[in-house]
């Protein structure tokens, strides 16, 4: 494990996360301020919609990284290096670098961006749910197999599981957003996956150094951004039209 | 020395909060309560700004050590009373959260929150940012040496807390009894604070009624100023829209 200041980074920067969900969650459910249209309900307003998924994943943050339901401080590295049979920290090779170019380029950067755009861009707004989308199965599944209960595990489900379905149901189908377009922003969060996990795998087999493994997730959080944008813009918008 | 996990982690909470709150200020509307002035000469708008400035100063007060420097506002209280340093200081560390949450997590917003009703409650916090600035840069002015929270002190309370007098009162609507009734409630709420140090070495109170006082002083701006405002006419502490 890296020593130095990613060491001390990754302990502090979820709780940074939090203080900002909470100002986040006051301004959500205490003001209009994040919606489009003031006067209709917030939660059919994708604007408003695009804010929760930034305030809700840094809420998750807290449990992977802060502490989880067992009390435990930063577990979800020591996690990650348990299932993929590596010593655990500080023997594990994984550096703290790793995990906050995952998460600030994304969650504190981009899933705002994201929100902003989210008036003119809707598909740009609501591209952060596929993270959560994915994300969630990741969480779900080892409970469902008996391996465990992890961190993160508890605000997946009830956070991440319910907003989702209502997303699907909220902003997907008749007079709403198209299916394909549903399509495109789950596409979006398995590509992030992807390249999430993927230059893990090289640098864990040797084949890139560090650096190389945090500048890919920079390009990643980049891309992710990029993807909706361009999809929004495919064959004339055909995924951003309502569905008649 | 061995502390709870919440002691080391609540200002990077506080922080964080104080990144999304200053963006909003500065960046947006929310917080105004009219649009058509400047919002440096809106009561409201620089009531909610107190907030974010002590979450700044209570992250450069408690987050140091967290961060590998040598500087410990805990240590440096108890050395002030003269207890001897942590472990042995007999000061609970649950102490430090408790009074800076709920005067700057709870009271300060309620205050700004309160406003729009009554200013001399809103600008109240006020007060104690700049009792509190003063404190700080007096402390480094008289040791010839950093204390923690004296740049927080030195280039936000001091100068935008005589601003607030400035824009409120001075070229304000707002009467000078008024806005210094309203800064005198924080400054008082920062002598209570010492008085409830002083009780504590004194062993007049315990560390039951220290962390109580504690609770109490972080809404004591607002009390205090609700019973000031009963020696004025309504109509004078409301806001005015500024020309």
């Amino acid at each position: 494990m890296d020593k130095g200041w990613t060491d001390v980074a990754i302990v502090l920067f979820p709780w940074i996360g939090g203080g900002a969900a909470i100002v986040f969650l006051f301004l959500l459910f205490g003001s209009r301020f994040l919606q489009s249209e003031p006067g209709s309900s917030r939660w059919h307003d994708r604007v408003w919609l695009s804010w929760l998924a930034t305030a809700i994943y840094l809420l998750h943050n807290v449990e992977e990284y802060g502490i989880d339901v067992f009390g435990r401080m930063t577990q979800f590295p020591a996690e990650i290096c348990s299932v993929l049979k590596l010593p655990a920290y500080p023997g594990c090779p994984i550096p703290s670098a790793y995990f906050l170019a995952v998460n600030i380029p994304l969650i504190w950067v981009v899933a705002p961006i994201a929100a902003l755009l989210s008036r003119r861009h809707p598909l740009v707004g609501l591209a952060f749910y596929g993270v959560i989308f994915v994300n969630l199965f990741f969480h779900i599944m080892p409970l469902l197999a008996g391996t465990g209960f992890g961190p993160g595990t508890l605000t997946a489900i009830v956070l991440f599981i319910p907003v989702s379905a209502w997303i699907i149901h909220a902003c997907f189908g008749a007079d709403r957003l198209s299916y394909k377009a549903l399509a495109l922003v789950f596409f979006n969060g398995v590509l992030f996956h992807i390249i999430l996990t993927g230059p893990l795998m090289l640098f864990i087999n040797g084949k890139i150094g560090s650096a190389a493994l945090v500048a890919s997730q920079l390009a990643n959080a980049a891309l992710f951004l990029l993807i909706p944008w361009l999809g929004e813009k495919w064959r004339g918008g055909v995924l951003v039209r309502p569905v008649t | 020395m061995q502390t709870h996990w919440f002691y080391t982690v609540w200002p990077f909470i506080g922080i964080g909060g104080a990144i999304v709150m200053v963006a909003i200020l500065l960046m947006t509307d929310t917080f105004r309560d009219n649009p058509t002035v400047s919002r440096w000469r809106d009561p409201v708008w620089l009531a909610w700004l107190a907030v974010p400035l002590y979450w700044i100063h209570q992250f450069e007060e408690y987050s140091l050590p967290v961060l590998g420097f040598d500087y410990s506002i805990q240590e440096m209280i108890c050395k002030k009373l003269g207890f001897p340093p942590y472990p042995d200081c007999p000061i609970p560390l649950s102490f430090y959260p408790v009074v800076n949450i709920a005067l700057m997590w709870f009271g300060a917003p309620l205050a700004a929150y309160l406003c729009r009703r009554n200013v001399l409650t809103g600008l109240s916090f006020w007060g104690l940012l700049l009792a509190n600035g003063l404190l700080h840069t007096a402390g480094g002015v008289a040791a010839g040496a950093y204390n923690t929270g004296l740049w927080s002190s030195v280039f936000l309370f001091v100068p935008l807390s005589l601003w607030v007098l400035y824009a409120c009162t001075i070229r304000g609507p707002y009467s000078g009894k008024v806005v210094g009734t309203a800064f005198g409630a924080g400054a008082v709420t920062h002598v209570l604070l010492f008085v409830v140090y002083g009780l504590y070495k004194s062993e007049v109170i315990g560390n039951a009624g220290l962390l109580f006082l504690a609770a109490l002083t972080g809404f004591a701006p607002i009390i205090l100023a609700a019973i000031a405002s009963r020696f004025f006419k309504p109509e004078s502490l409301r806001p005015v829209p500024v020309q």
